[in-house]
């Protein structure tokens, strides 16, 4: 994998607004912002107004926590959902000690890409960070691994016709990653991702989808029909 | 004992007729309660001749300690014969007597003295003893001279023409028709003795025939409404057992919640704490390697530092997930069970009452959320079932309002209460909140559970919607 993407498709600094409920992790956030190079346009502990907010900051990403005041329940998710309608440009990332399917199929039905949904832990790897935000900062779709675990967990059967190659390709279409992403991932050329993703598409019954949302949405979709 | 239908005899808008089926009522009933009275004296006799020789050698005795076990035996011998007694009214037709509640305080201690002497600090044994010592000897004495003389006054009236004329008479002088006929000339002028005499009598067997239902009637109602308030329920035995079942739920409740936090604790120290622990030791390490600039060394125990302390997060989110589900806790129950249909390995049918998640308290909603998971666990690894579904639905006709939850599978079925089994610990969960567990599970299926768990939080009755 290649390094930080502090610039994104603008040609200067990505600048990132943060809801973050807790002192500890948004000061480590902001610091693990820096390291990346971006710049830290505004750090919330809680969601009010974050419409006017992330327009006063002038922000590409938005990373926000799913529990907020003043209820601590899906806050950061109404606001995710809220920030997709009003300003539809903004890169969104959830992060969250914990996944839900739910908040998932939320976000991915909300808009046309630019949004992820990501365990707190991931944010550890400098790399797995900078790439997320890379990602929803352009249009594309992240999805937690455990997302895909959960949707795969318990109904084997229509995928049994899939080789374990095919299936590590799904798992990794499903989080939302381009072909060169997985091809990477998996030590292989991007041909023979290419392949797997038609031989996929083919075995599942599949329309191969012109953008990567449409073609998490359609993975996920599957998924979720069992 | 059968609850027989009391005979009430209503007053309806067609009096002549309803009196004069009371009255055939009442002459059914009549041998019974004839029957009773007489019993219910000879039982009375025995019971003072037992009891008294019981009690009162057991107070002579008092003074060796060996009178108190007497003085109590004598109790327990009082709540027999009331027992016999509760029976014999079967026999009247009236209302059963309700058992009164012979532990009523379930909490005492167990030992020798107390055990020995629980009974004597029960008020129902001694209004046992009371009833059988000194009231029903005297109250059934009466009844039964009352009823032997209606029996035989009646009986003996109505057929003395018959049985007279068996027993030899003189030749009428000194017999009471004459004094009669003498003092009535009027009436009787010229009738024989005997003649007055049959008639007479039998205008008092008629009496006394056609009274005879009313009178045992009477009696036995009498005797029947001593007996219920000596040998009945007390209203502070309903508190007593209203007392008991919540002493029992909250039992359950602490059972299931003290073996669930013993394991909670036990899964924090064998999981993150080791791992945090173990993050420091190589902290400390790895400061050590960085101070003595041993960059490579230092770089691997920060990696190696990095996924214990990944690791003990995936443990905790693990355990506090078990805990409190966030979706539960973020959006409540209902879409919480649909994140449980949608995980599970079955295709699932969610019914979930929309009103659901205004009215139930989130420790209920805990509960019938793990309750489910867990029977839908159950239904995929020991069921073999192909389809399951889940139906909340609210009684909002009952007070407190009851929460419905239905747990139904379509498989092999054979599934019950076991100790040690899982459904029992399911059992306790439920029956912490007061409420039941209903298996239904024949074998070949399909197999219904049914939580139904009442919504008034015990402490505050009045409030049905809490939370």
């Amino acid at each position: 994998m290649s390094g930080p993407y502090p610039e994104g498709m603008l040609g200067r600094p990505l600048r990132i607004v943060l809801v973050e409920d807790s002192l500890l992790l948004r000061e480590g956030l902001v610091r693990l912002f820096d390291e990346a190079g971006y710049i830290t346009a505004g750090a919330f502990g809680d969601a009010h107004d974050i419409v006017a907010r992330v327009r006063d900051a002038a922000a590409d990403v938005a990373i926000l926590d799913v529990r907020l005041p003043p209820s601590f329940r899906d806050e950061g998710i109404r606001a995710a959902l809220l920030l997709r309608a009003q300003v539809p440009e903004l890169g969104i990332l959830v992060l969250s000690q914990y996944i839900e399917g739910v908040y998932a199929r939320e976000l991915l039905a909300a808009g046309d890409g630019g949004v992820g949904y990501l365990l707190k832990d991931r944010v550890t790897s400098l790399e797995e960070f900078t790439d997320a935000v890379r990602r929803v900062h352009e249009r594309g779709t992240v999805l937690d691994p455990l997302v895909v675990q959960g949707l795969l967990a318990g109904r084997p059967n229509p995928l049994a016709a899939l080789t374990p190659r095919e299936r590590d390709v799904l798992e990794l279409m499903a989080e939302g990653r381009s072909n060169a992403s997985i091809a990477a991932r998996l030590f292989i050329g991007v041909g023979a991702v290419e392949k797997n993703v038609s031989a996929i598409f083919a075995k599942l019954g599949l329309e191969e989808s012109a953008t990567e949302h449409r073609r998490v949405l359609a993975v996920i979709a599957y998924l979720q029909r069992g | 004992m059968n609850t027989m239908t009391p005979t009430v005899s209503a007053p309806t808008a067609e009096p002549m007729r309803s009196a004069w089926t009371a009255y055939g009522h009442a002459w059914a009933r009549t041998p019974g309660r004839a029957l009773y009275l007489i019993l219910a004296f000879v039982l009375a006799m025995t019971a003072v001749s037992v009891l008294a020789g019981l009690f009162w050698t057991g107070i002579g005795l008092l003074i060796l300690i060996v009178g108190l076990p007497i003085v109590v035996l004598s109790l327990f011998v009082a709540r027999g014969f009331g027992l016999a007694e509760r029976y014999l009214l079967w026999l009247t037709g009236l209302p059963d007597i309700v058992e009164p509640e012979w532990n009523r305080d379930e909490n005492e201690s167990t030992g020798f003295w107390s055990t020995l002497t629980r009974p004597l600090r029960n008020g129902h044994y001694w209004t046992y003893l009371l009833y059988g010592m000194i009231v029903s000897p005297v109250v059934s004495t009466i009844t039964f001279a009352l009823t032997t003389l209606w029996l035989s006054v009646g009986l003996g009236g109505l057929t003395y023409w018959f049985w007279a004329s068996f027993i030899p008479r003189g030749d009428g002088t000194g017999e009471w028709g004459q004094y009669v006929s003498a003092a009535l000339p009027w009436l009787f002028g010229g009738w024989s003795s005997w003649a007055v005499e049959v008639v007479l009598y039998l205008i008092a067997g008629m009496i006394f025939t056609i009274t005879l239902p009313w009178v045992m009637s009477g009696l036995s109602r009498a005797q029947h409404s001593i007996a219920r308030a000596l040998l009945g329920r007390w209203p502070s035995d309903d508190l007593a057992t209203e007392a008991r079942a919540e002493a029992a739920a909250r039992a359950s409740a602490v059972q299931a919640e003290s073996a669930g936090l013993r394991r909670l604790e036990r899964d924090i120290h064998d999981g993150p704490q080791q791992r945090l622990v173990r993050l420091q030791l190589d902290l400390a390490a790895l400061e050590r390697r960085a101070e003595a600039g041993d960059t490579d060394a230092a770089a691997d125990l920060a990696r190696e530092a990095r996924g214990h302390a990944k690791a003990a997060l995936d443990e905790l989110r693990a355990l506090s997930s078990g805990v409190a589900p966030p979706l539960l806790q973020d959006r409540g129950l209902a879409a919480a069970l649909a994140a449980v249909a949608a995980g599970s390995a079955l295709p699932v049918t969610v019914d979930v009452d929309a009103e659901v998640d205004d009215v139930v308290p989130p420790e209920i909603a805990r509960t019938v959320y793990f309750v489910v998971a867990e029977l839908l666990t159950n239904a995929v690894k020991h069921s073999g079932a192909s389809a399951a579904t889940i139906k909340v639905a609210l009684r909002t006709g009952e007070v407190p309002p009851i929460l419905d939850v239905w747990v139904v599978d379509n498989g092999r079925g054979g599934a019950h209460l076991a100790p040690g089994h899982g459904l029992e610990g399911l059992r306790d969960r439920v029956a912490g909140l007061r409420g039941v567990l209903v298996v239904d599970s024949p074998l070949d299926g399909p197999t219904t559970i049914g939580a139904h768990i009442p919504l008034a939080s015990p402490s505050s009755p009045a409030t049905g919607f809490g939370g």
